[in-house]
């Protein structure tokens, strides 16, 4: 159905124009709510929900975890089986689903627990990039839906390589505030700095190789970032910054480029709207170099 | 107890700012000076000299009150956390961040955890008190109490809780000496050094505590008085130093005992001193939280205790060969 392709049409118009064709099809013949001919699904990760929507099996979804609100007009009718990553076994033996996806397991021991109960579980890689492409590739065989899903899985593929072609000047200092309390970065394992650095960034984390860790803002203020991008406290955290003792030399500060409006969801989350992100990131990076 | 030798007061008074202004070198990037000349460089500067003074006060109060919790307790395993105060910070400063009144003022956290602290110091003394005289196996076992039930509702406000103010409160129970706001510190300070100064004027009084609250009844010292006051006052350092910097171990168990060995007994001397070493200790281990991984931050906590255990195993070891026996 039309609300069934329209969350995706940005991602769509990014991709090929193609792919809304495939997509259109793949919604339409699945009218929501009836049952679809493929497997029964539970996606315990945000990312996961989205690319299994995405592929054009959101009918065939039986049970998210909490975090899971995107597209809102699918995941709205479907029952909550778990949290980010820590399933209600109880919950999801009843819900008699064929197969359920997780991406990171806060207890490793649940997928045991959950094999020994008879259900199928798999293992979504999403920490790089360059796993997004073939997390919906393998959804789409898991889920039946492998026609839809490698045209998707190709034209992000393509976006991928043509940024990576493109080698920008060296651009602005980003830095990235996960959290302010305490004050916790994204460093070079996370796929976030891999986005900054293909929009034309430079991740003042990468210094360190961990995905995420905590800073003092002494360090932060060293280095002196051109761009701040909060993904707490949306609205509210530009104005905390620039009140922090010692912050309002920073660049970014002076500037006015304290970020507190990129939704968290499109960026810091794995799955087909990255492409969406990397556009916003463009955006700021640009802004950030015209000032 | 025996002592081999006795280290009289000047040598911590001639320490203190000289590893002082070592810590004030240690940075993120190594052992530099940031440039004053700039202003990033300035910004840099004040808030290390902030966290250094954040360190020294908090390690000063925090020995100060362990010194003085021993003494009264007479227990070697007494530190400013006994008696349930850690326990009730940490129950305020938790309510505060997953509120949300933490967001609203700086001032929200350390105010409810010192506010929680007080209440939890007083429900040890009630509980201590039912049923007749004061003990110290009183206090000590009704600070057990409160202690476990703070800590169970910390744990069931946790889990009740979205995640993401956890992160926060984890943080803030493992301890951090970034000053939020200046006027936190020295709010912080002036609460922590009239008190300890007022302790170190009971010191007499501490001296003949250690003997037994019989002994030093008949000695002249009105117990009545001196164990309310004493407590009352450890509880308000270690309250404003939870407050300024979270729950820090370690500093007010070891650094009174490695004190008391060198200085002697003597609460004139052993209560200045220990603060010095305190407040020394903490900086230090500061300095190293925030250097050994850079550009990752390590919890303050994390090293008091992985310096501090080997060192007090060290000592006690030393002791034992001494033929220490209590």
């Amino acid at each position: 159905m039309k609300t069934l392709s329209a969350p995706y049409s940005r991602v769509i118009q990014a991709a090929a124009p193609a792919v809304a064709a495939v997509l259109f099809s793949c919604a339409r013949q699945q009218e929501p709510g009836q049952a679809g001919s493929g497997p029964r699904v539970v996606s315990l990760a945000p990312n996961l929900t989205e690319i299994v929507c995405a592929v054009g099996a959101g009918d065939r979804l039986t049970g998210r975890s909490s975090a899971c609100n995107y597209p809102p007009e699918i995941v709205g009718r479907v029952p909550v089986l778990a949290d980010f990553g820590v399933p209600s076994i109880e919950s999801l033996i009843a819900a008699r689903p064929d197969v359920v996806l997780e991406s990171d397991l806060q207890d490793k021991a649940d997928a045991r627990r959950l094999a020994d109960a008879g259900i199928r579980i798999e293992h979504v890689e999403c920490g790089r990039l360059d796993d997004i492409p073939a997390a919906v590739e393998k959804i789409g065989a898991i889920v039946g839906c492998s026609e839809q899903a490698s045209v998707l899985a190709s034209s992000l593929k393509a976006e991928l390589e043509r940024r990576r072609s493109v080698t920008p000047p060296p651009g602005p200092r980003v830095f990235v505030e996960i959290w302010d309390d305490p004050l916790t970065t994204a460093g070079k394992a996370s796929f976030l700095s891999e986005a900054i650095r293909l929009a034309g960034g430079v991740n003042i984390g990468d210094e360190s190789a961990a995905a995420y860790y905590q800073v003092s803002p002494e360090w932060v203020i060293m280095k002196n970032p051109e761009i701040i991008l909060c993904f707490h406290s949306s609205g509210a955290a530009a104005d905390s910054v620039r009140k922090r003792p010692g912050w309002r030399g920073v660049a970014a500060v002076k500037t006015r480029m304290v970020r507190d409006d990129l939704n968290p969801d499109v960026l810091l989350r794995p799955g087909p709207r990255i492409i969406e992100g990397l556009r916003l990131l463009d955006e700021v990076v640009s802004e950030a170099r015209n000032r | 107890m025996m002592h081999a030798r006795r280290i009289p007061l000047w040598p911590f008074i001639v320490a203190t700012p000289l590893v002082l202004a070592t810590c004030v070198l240690f940075g993120p990037a190594g052992l530099i000076l940031p440039d004053g000349g700039t202003e990033l460089g300035r910004s840099i500067l004040i808030l290390r000299l902030q966290r250094v003074a954040a360190g020294f006060v908090v390690g000063a109060g925090l020995a100060c009150a362990g010194t003085v919790l021993q003494a009264i307790l007479r227990n070697p395993l007494a530190e400013p956390y006994v008696l349930g105060i850690s326990g009730g910070a940490g129950l305020g400063a938790a309510g505060a961040i997953l509120t949300g009144l933490a967001a609203w003022n700086v001032f929200m956290v350390p105010l409810s955890a010192f506010v929680a602290s007080a209440l939890a110091l007083f429900a040890v003394y009630l509980l201590a008190a039912w049923g007749g005289r004061i003990s110290v196996y009183g206090l000590i076992l009704s600070g057990v109490i409160v202690s476990s039930v703070a800590s169970s509702l910390l744990m069931f406000m946790v889990t009740v809780t979205p995640a993401r103010g956890l992160h926060s409160v984890l943080w803030w129970m493992l301890g951090n000496l970034q000053v939020s706001d200046p006027a936190l510190l020295e709010a912080c300070a002036l609460a922590i050094f009239p008190a300890s100064g007022i302790l170190w004027l009971m010191s007499r009084e501490l001296n003949a505590m250690t003997l037994g609250h019989e002994a030093a009844h008949h000695l002249g010292v009105r117990c009545a008085v001196v164990v309310p006051l004493g407590l009352g006052l450890a509880t308000l350092i270690t309250g404003a130093a939870v407050g300024l910097s979270g729950m820090i171990g370690f500093v007010g168990l070891v650094v009174p005992h490695v004190t008391r060995t060198l200085t002697g007994p003597d609460h004139r001397r052993l209560i200045p001193a220990s603060m010095l070493a305190g407040g020394v200790f903490l900086a230090l281990s500061d300095a190293v939280a925030r250097t050994v991984l850079a550009p990752r931050e390590l919890p303050v906590g994390v090293i008091t205790s992985l310096i501090g255990g080997p060192f007090f195993l060290a000592l006690l070891q030393n002791r034992r060969r001494r033929g220490w026996v209590d």
